[in-house]
């Protein structure tokens, strides 16, 4: 066995030995989640895509700006504190 | 004689250069003259209007520099900017690209060469974010393959993953001009500007990430990112090849593989 080989096996076997699996958030390709906009619960730089004066996503100057919005699973925003739905 | 009317692609052309320079005169022809202002007045505050919202915008990308040139400094720059590279594309995330050779080439940057490496890593950041976010793939299936197949093996970065080496210390300045008490900040005026900086930075689900890693790290995401085998990977790296390999995904600068 050439050094190289010795080399990537053992390579091989440091990378198996992390553990590492799928992560536990990863969805099959076919399973869709309905989204809506959450407003109002945005860390600043955080919003998602253009609102409130700006142009770009990651742009929102303050925490919770009632303006400034991410896209979740719906039915997550009613359930959090200053959340309000978007409509569109 | 009537001179004969424009076509739209004319006046869209004059347009465009009344906004971008100060040639004024060949669409003033076309626009009316109303109250007090002339028709070269009123198509300034369409000037000023389009200068006015790049340059905010060039200073949300650019906010480290913006703070190192001083606002005025860089409202005066930007507008030079705008000038010469208006935008290229009707998406606004396209635009600001050159900024940093732009300042490399002014004669004002000449002895504040670092300033424009600072643009370099700003701008990185700004592509990382408006990159897609992946799946990590599950990398106990390394196990499955056989061994050619595990020789054969190609790792993949994540498409936001930038590499950047610089000259200058790009990561401290960039450090200390953040409001957060990140580790290994340090004040301005003790950086020791002239030493060799190698960054990564890349997106991961909602976060920026930067990290500076060793110029060994360096050469292996760069080796990694050419699509070398793990067998050219091993024989370029030798022993250091399996801590490189295993410590690149488990901080999330590897996220996949394929064989072939």
């Amino acid at each position: 066995m050439s050094n190289s080989k010795i080399l990537a096996t053992a390579a091989i076997t440091s990378v198996l030995a992390l553990g590492l699996t799928a992560a536990s958030g990863v969805m099959a390709a076919d399973e869709k989640v309905e989204m809506e906009k959450c407003a109002g619960i945005v860390k600043a730089e955080m919003n998602d895509c253009g609102a409130n004066g700006h142009a770009c996503a990651g742009m929102a100057k303050t925490d919770g700006d009632a303006k400034e919005w991410v896209k979740l699973p719906k039915g997550t925003c009613e359930k959090l504190v200053g959340g309000v739905v978007l409509e569109g | 004689m009537n001179t004969p009317p424009e076509s739209l692609k004319q006046l869209q052309t004059h347009f465009s250069e009344a906004v971008f320079s100060d040639q004024r005169g060949l669409i003033a022809e076309s626009v009316m003259q109303q109250g007090e202002l002339s028709a070269e007045q009123r198509v300034g505050i369409y000037r000023n209007s389009v200068h006015g919202i790049l340059w905010q915008y060039l200073a949300s990308l650019y906010p480290v520099c913006n703070q190192l040139v001083g606002e005025k400094f860089f409202e005066g720059f930007s507008d030079l900017f705008i000038d010469q590279h208006p935008p290229g594309t009707p998406f606004l995330a396209d635009y600001g690209d050159g900024f940093s050779a732009f300042m490399r080439e002014h004669d004002a940057f000449a002895k504040i060469r670092w300033i424009n490496q600072v643009a370099e890593l700003e701008w990185a950041r700004h592509q990382a974010w408006h990159d897609t976010n992946q799946l990590v793939t599950d990398f106990s299936l390394l196990a499955t393959l056989t061994e050619e197949q595990q020789l054969s093996a190609q790792f993949q970065l994540p498409d936001s993953m930038q590499i950047l080496h610089s000259p200058y210390a790009i990561h401290q300045v960039w450090l200390a001009h953040q409001p957060e008490d990140y580790a290994g900040k340090i004040p301005l005026e003790e950086i020791q500007l002239q030493q060799d900086d190698y960054i990564i930075v890349w997106r991961s689900e909602r976060q920026l990430q930067q990290v500076q890693i060793n110029e060994q790290q360096w050469q292996f995401l760069s080796a990694v990112r050419q699509n070398k085998s793990l067998a050219e990977l091993s024989e370029q790296f030798q022993e250091p090849v399996g801590v490189l390999l295993a410590s690149a995904i488990q901080h999330g600068w590897i996220i996949s593989f394929r064989n072939y």
